[in-house]
């Protein structure tokens, strides 16, 4: 009996030990935190986007479907006030709106700060393009790797219009590119508000009328895919 | 002679997982590899798996082509007779199926360079519609469907699970060991035989008149020109323009090597000629400014005699050793067990 009381002080000692430093990081200020919680959320005419699911959009007077958005960030890294910047040890993220573990990322940083910056290339840098094969989120089986010449897609946004000429009225960015003069790859920084991090890309601007009607598949590194890339940066914010 | 034989070694010694690493070894008058082994040394079970991977049809569509099907063993990895690749649903594509070997001294691929790394390089055919019509993500699929690819990938890679980077990491190991180095030309490099008087001869017009692109000892550079043939309208094939988009690209392809020569006919990127003959002739017919190259500004001075010498030189560069070798033609036990089951 009485070792059973002990191993029971035991345990709960054990418990508050744990618990307590947990407690007293929290207490410090509301975020200045070494946990970032990152969410990313894809919105179209101010709504969610949500794949298969028309949008009325005022632009085009005309409802737009998107059915697949598909991107790589990378290199991502947080800034501080003094000026000190902490690199995210994962190096690729690849953002699937398929796959909604992908939209959101508890990242880890050693450094326990109070984060004003988050900064990130959208893309896959050519230092990784030149190498061989390889795997996780980079792995080609993802559907972001031509087949037709080497490199990665960076970018990747489908969808259905009826405007659009295409076949059954399909458009299909596929953005991507990383020699000169057609290296799309795009860097973004961002205010950081609070240990939640919560990062919009808006795909509104992107549908124009020169897109959905004339520019509806581009899918090689060229002047095309650079005006695409070019107006990425715009389409990110973060939100307080 | 035997020392000379390209094979490849064990490696001394277990790696910590227990793998059996290998080393290519090549003749030391070769250059350096430009594949980075680093990031995937060979082993004799990744060797293996991509071999079944190489004449196995499930990676079409449809199962019925294999890489095998465009790149026979028998013809130095090419297709002989063909002079447009051959693939599902018998589709004509664009080009001649190159010849595969001495792939790790290549930094680039196809005909317009458009894959810059042997691992990536798999995913073109697989993918074109006239070809294997398939794609990655269906391949992977169907291999983690099958059992004894399973436990091939776990053999390979200590993991069951089939990757996309796992598939075709093997699917180049593979590929990797096709060294050709064991001709006639290389038995007289290393001194173990010589050439005939009229082998002699067409070596030094060789050396005279093709060497700045075809250069030894791998008998290309690896670099692109444009040798001045007309383009095929029915094709509109403007080679690497398509990659680079650069107007001095027009009309440049991939020089290709001349080993194997016997093997591999017909001969250009559409296959136009049947011949070394004809391929010979058209080289002492150009005209200036057919072709930008320098050493093509004019055309080449040979003989009648110049060219049947060079043709017996360039015989010197077949590699039957290479051709036959049992270890690179179709893995009876390794497919047809897989079948079975």
């Amino acid at each position: 009996m009485g070792k059973n009381y002990l191993s029971i002080f035991f345990s709960i000692s054990v418990l508050l030990f744990i618990h307590l430093p947990l407690n007293a990081q929290k207490m410090d200020t509301s975020f200045n935190s070494g946990t970032i919680q990152l969410q990313i959320h894809p919105i179209l005419n101010n709504q969610q986007l949500v794949l298969g699911q028309k949008v009325f959009v005022p632009l085009l007077n005309d409802s737009v479907q998107i059915n697949r958005l598909r991107f790589y960030l990378s290199d991502m890294s947080f800034s501080n006030s003094s000026n000190n910047q902490e690199n995210i040890k994962q190096k690729f993220f690849l953002i699937d709106l398929e796959d909604s573990t992908s939209l959101r990322h508890q990242l880890l940083l050693k450094t326990v700060s109070q984060w004003e910056g988050i900064h990130f290339k959208i893309g896959v840098d050519s230092a990784v393009q030149l190498k061989g094969v390889q795997g996780g989120d980079l792995d080609p089986m993802h559907g972001m790797y031509w087949s037709w010449r080497s490199g990665y897609i960076n970018f990747k946004c489908e969808g259905v219009s009826s405007i659009c000429p295409g076949r059954n009225n399909a458009f299909m960015f596929h953005i991507g590119g990383f020699q000169a003069p057609f290296n799309t790859i795009q860097s973004v920084s961002l205010p950081v508000y609070s240990d939640t991090v919560v990062i919009e890309i808006d795909l509104t601007p992107l549908l124009t009328l020169s897109s959905i009607t004339q520019n509806y598949e581009v899918m090689s590194p060229n002047a095309k895919a650079m005006t695409f890339a070019n107006q990425f940066p715009s389409l990110f914010r973060s939100i307080q | 002679m035997k020392i000379l034989i390209i094979i490849l070694v064990a490696f001394m010694g277990f790696a910590f997982t227990g793998e059996n690493l290998m080393k290519l070894v090549y003749p030391s008058y070769f250059p350096e590899p430009v594949y980075a082994f680093k990031a995937n040394q060979l082993t004799q079970e990744k060797i293996n798996l991509g071999r079944m991977l190489f004449y196995d049809p499930i990676l079409s569509k449809d199962q019925t082509i294999s890489c095998a099907n465009c790149h026979s063993p028998y013809n130095a990895f090419a297709h002989t007779d063909h002079a447009l690749s051959h693939g599902i649903h018998d589709s004509i594509g664009m080009r001649n199926a190159p010849a595969l070997f001495n792939l790790a001294w290549q930094n680039t691929f196809m005909w317009d360079g458009a894959i810059h790394n042997l691992d990536m390089q798999a995913l073109a055919p697989l993918n074109h519609p006239a070809e294997m019509e398939e794609d990655i993500e269906n391949v992977v699929r169907k291999l983690n469907e099958s059992h004894r690819y399973k436990k091939a990938f776990y053999a390979a890679w200590g993991d069951s699970m089939v990757t996309g980077e796992h598939f075709l990491k093997a699917i180049s190991q593979f590929q990797l060991t096709l060294v050709s180095a064991t001709a006639k030309y290389d038995a007289v490099k290393s001194g173990t035989t010589s050439f005939t008087e009229q082998e002699k001869a067409g070596y030094s017009i060789f050396q005279k008149n093709c060497n700045s692109c075809h250069r030894e000892p791998l008998f290309s550079s690896y670099g692109y020109a444009n040798n001045g043939l007309a383009m095929d309208t029915a094709l509109n094939d403007l080679g690497r323009y398509r990659v680079t988009k650069k107007d001095e690209d027009k009309l440049k392809f991939k020089i290709p090597s001349l080993r194997n020569l016997s093997y591999t006919y017909p001969y250009m990127h559409d296959g136009r000629f049947d011949k070394l003959h004809e391929v010979l002739n058209y080289y002492t017919n150009l005209k200036p400014g057919d072709s930008p190259e320098i050493a093509l500004r004019s055309a080449l001075k040979l003989t009648s005699k110049d060219k049947t010498d060079i043709i017996a030189f360039l015989r010197t560069l077949d590699d039957k050793q290479f051709v036959f070798d049992l270890k690179n033609k179709y893995p009876k036990k390794l497919l047809l067990q897989i079948k079975n089951k």
